[in-house]
């Protein structure tokens, strides 16, 4: 299972990751509501997304994610925690 | 959870998906004129539905907003996930983006729970094929136990072939039904399924299966459905999800959606070869229009070419449409002999008429077309990521951009926009802003008169003293009602060429409004102050709108259009026309008057039919609030403004 696979990376948040890197979703900060919010767009820990886009004046992040395009705030993006993930495997859905 | 019962005995199809996944597209193509789709999430609002002929046979077909989950975590989702669990549904076509399958599949899993007949409409294929996707639909078909079809519904491809297999399922239907997971975690679903039988829900709607996934998910619809008649269920409930987070070292609710989501990417995987995708200008587009600075110089400029072009295109109608009727009106009026009670009658109708043909058309038929096709392109999303900054400045977050937008269209479907906001004080607040928003008819007066008597700049100004007070009020309101917001989570769809079926029946949805409501309210106002003035009663109005009339210095014949003007907001400059019996204002009032007018009627009071949709949706304690906050907002201002036309004019 792709879940399982443990990395030395250290976890981050994904507020500070910066634009064009790919990066593994290790944890969600949040309540019940927050988790379902980020799972109905498809993020799950686990998958690998990557960052189009981050915003100017703490705006929101632009990610990329299962083919599709989401527009994350600046409050949700500091509540994701995140591995980087080296630029060869990021084609991991 | 009981079953109403349908009025007519059409069966029904029903149309549900993700947002965003051409649900509304496809309805248009075979319901016409009635629905209207938008490239942007949660644009339907309200279900929608059409009597269609399929092969001889009339269906009810309705198109559900659009939903991510079946859990619905906002008012439009609810109303979805609600019609989906109460009604007899006989067909779901289930439409998703072939391009964003795997996370589209998700919530094809949930509906399969509801165990009702289903299609996967597999819309967007080239938009699929160009990413890559090489999707094997016999296999897919195979693994979901359903038909697959796949569509491009905004070209019309494969719509018959869909619609077909739909009328084939209501012939010999076949219900879908929930695919195996994990053993441990079903293991625990159906423990708890064993449980729910031996109280109630054997049989019923909806589905054993799905009722135990979502209580073990916390939904709370489904926790609610059970909480006052079954409370001991809950402690089963409890007892399950604690054996499900202990043995998987997270949450319930994490174990059961990771579980769809392994699932629903097993399911990609297995029906799916990916290749290399086709890079194409649209996708490079947006790391400019979405940049961090050019992002905003091109939000302006398109802004800027917007306007100049309603502008434009407004004031080259206006004057040959105005006087063109005006010949076409006087000769027509020589058949009725002149001073008569009927001359007079007749002749304030007409003039209503050309009222809405002259003034409001030519500048609100550009405005509404721009609007839907930026809306169409799919560039709305885009404003509301680039304006999240900014709205956070204001206690809200990008999301509550797309109402405010909307809003310079008319106010109406802004207000009923603010569902795509979860929280209450959120949706309070964004529908606070969007009555504030100068709507279409607003524009209207500003350009019509300020525009057309001060000069382009003044108009503009206006624009920017708006945008200062929502602001301002924006910043108070949250002040006062500090919350943390949940933060903006936007789907930002690709581009679309926008479609002209789409953008022509969105645009008539919307002028509907103007055409059929506000166009005879207009002729029949237009009568009325004629009455009025005829039988003396003028002064009597006029006298109890004293007060105000006289705090903002103008004159006292002023007083009626304000009533006019709650009615529908163009009319008080209409009135105006006609209350001082002139289109040559100047001959009665003066500049500053002028501009004290407009500044007044921009901002007091939203129109009647915007206190309706914010009776709806933001109770009527909240709606008094606004029409006496807005009321009193637009007293101020006015004030200010005849100040400032008394220095500087």
């Amino acid at each position: 299972m792709r879940h399982r696979r443990h990395r030395m990376n250290h976890t981050n948040e994904l507020a500070r990751i910066h634009s064009g890197q790919s990066v593994r979703v290790t944890g969600i900060q949040g309540g019940w509501h927050m988790r379902q919010r980020l799972n109905q767009m498809g993020i799950h820990i686990g998958d690998t997304l990557r960052v189009r886009q981050t915003g100017a004046f703490h705006g929101p992040m632009l990610i990329e994610i299962h083919g599709s395009q989401v527009a994350l705030g600046c409050g949700m993006a500091r509540k994701i925690m995140v591995e980087i993930v080296d630029g060869k495997n990021a084609s991991d859905k | 959870m009981e079953k109403t019962l349908q009025i007519n005995d059409h069966r029904q199809i029903v149309l549900a998906g993700q947002p965003n996944c051409g649900k509304s597209t496809l309805f248009n193509e075979v319901a016409g004129y009635q629905s209207y789709a938008s490239n942007f999430p949660g644009a339907t609002v309200e279900y929608t539905r059409s009597h269609v002929n399929i092969c001889g046979q009339t269906f009810d077909i309705v198109d559900l907003p659009g939903i991510y989950s079946l859990t619905s975590l906002d008012q439009a989702a609810k109303e979805s996930q609600r019609y989906l669990m109460t009604q007899s549904v006989d067909v779901i076509i289930n439409v998703v983006d072939a391009s964003i399958l795997s996370r589209h599949l998700e919530l094809t899993l949930q509906l399969m729970d509801l165990e009702i007949p289903m299609i996967l409409c597999l819309n967007m294929m080239d938009e699929a094929r160009r990413k890559g996707l090489h999707i094997d639909i016999d296999h897919l078909s195979n693994i979901l136990g359903m038909p697959v079809i796949p569509t491009v519904a905004a070209k019309g491809k494969g719509v018959k072939a869909l619609f077909q297999q739909a009328l084939h399922l209501t012939e010999k239907p076949k219900k879908a039904s929930h695919l195996r997971g994990n053993r441990d975690v079903e293991q625990v679903i159906e423990s708890l399924i064993r449980h729910l039988k031996t109280k109630f829900i054997a049989g019923t709607s909806p589905s054993p299966h799905l009722f135990a996934t979502k209580l073990l998910e916390n939904d709370p619809y489904f926790k609610e459905q059970i909480r006052e008649t079954y409370p001991e269920v809950l402690d089963k409930v409890r007892k399950c999800q604690k054996k499900l987070s202990v043995s998987h070292g997270k949450s319930a609710d994490e174990v059961i959606n990771g579980e769809r989501h392994m699932l629903a990417m097993s399911i990609f995987e297995r029906s799916t070869v990916v290749s290399k995708p086709v890079i194409q200008f649209k996708d490079r587009v947006d790391q400019i229009l979405m940049h961090p600075v050019w992002g905003y110089v091109f939000l302006m400029l398109f802004l800027f070419i917007f306007f100049q072009i309603i502008f434009k295109i407004g004031s080259f109608l206006e004057n040959p449409l105005l006087n063109g009727y005006d010949q076409l009106s006087s000769r027509l009026l020589v058949w009725i002999p002149q001073g008569s009670f009927f001359y007079i009658l007749i002749k304030s109708m007409v003039d209503g008429l050309g009222g809405g043909l002259g003034i409001v058309l030519p500048y609100l038929l550009p405005f509404l077309i721009g609007l839907t096709v930026l809306e169409d392109i799919g560039y709305l999303p885009r404003v509301a990521f680039l304006m999240d900054a900014f709205m956070h400045r204001i206690g809200l977050h990008g999301t509550a951009v797309i109402p405010a937008v909307l809003g310079y269209g008319c106010n109406v479907p802004a207000v009923m926009a603010t569902r795509i906001l979860e929280s209450s004080r959120d949706r309070f607040i964004a529908a606070f802003i969007a009555t504030l928003v100068p709507c279409a008819a607003r524009m209207t007066i500003i350009f019509g008169l300020v525009g057309a008597y001060l000069g382009g700049a003044y108009a503009f100004g206006i624009y920017l003293l708006n945008l200062v007070v929502i602001v301002i009020s924006g910043s108070v309101l949250s002040r006062l009602m500090p919350e943390d917001t949940p933060g903006m989570m936007l789907e930002i769809p690709v581009y679309h060429r926008p479609q002209f079926k789409v953008v022509c029946s969105k645009t008539w949805f919307r002028i509907k409004e103007f055409v059929i409501i506000a166009w005879p309210l207009l002729i029949l106002g237009s009568a009325v102050l004629t009455m009025i003035e005829h039988f003396n009663w003028l002064d009597a109005i006029n006298h109890g709108l004293r007060p105000i009339t006289s705090l903002l210095g103008l004159p006292k014949a002023v007083g009626t259009t304000l009533i006019f003007g709650v009615l529908r907001k163009e009319l008080s400059m209409l009135m105006l026309f006609q209350a001082v019996g002139t289109r040559d204002l100047l001959s009665v009032m003066t500049l500053g008057q002028i501009l004290v007018f407009t500044v007044f009627v921009v901002f007091y009071v939203p129109c009647l039919g915007t206190i309706g949709v914010l009776g709806k949706q933001v109770k009527a304690r909240r709606t008094l609030l606004i029409v006496v906050v807005t009321f009193f907002i637009a007293l101020m201002l006015g004030m200010i403004t005849r100040g400032f036309a008394a220095l500087f004019f």
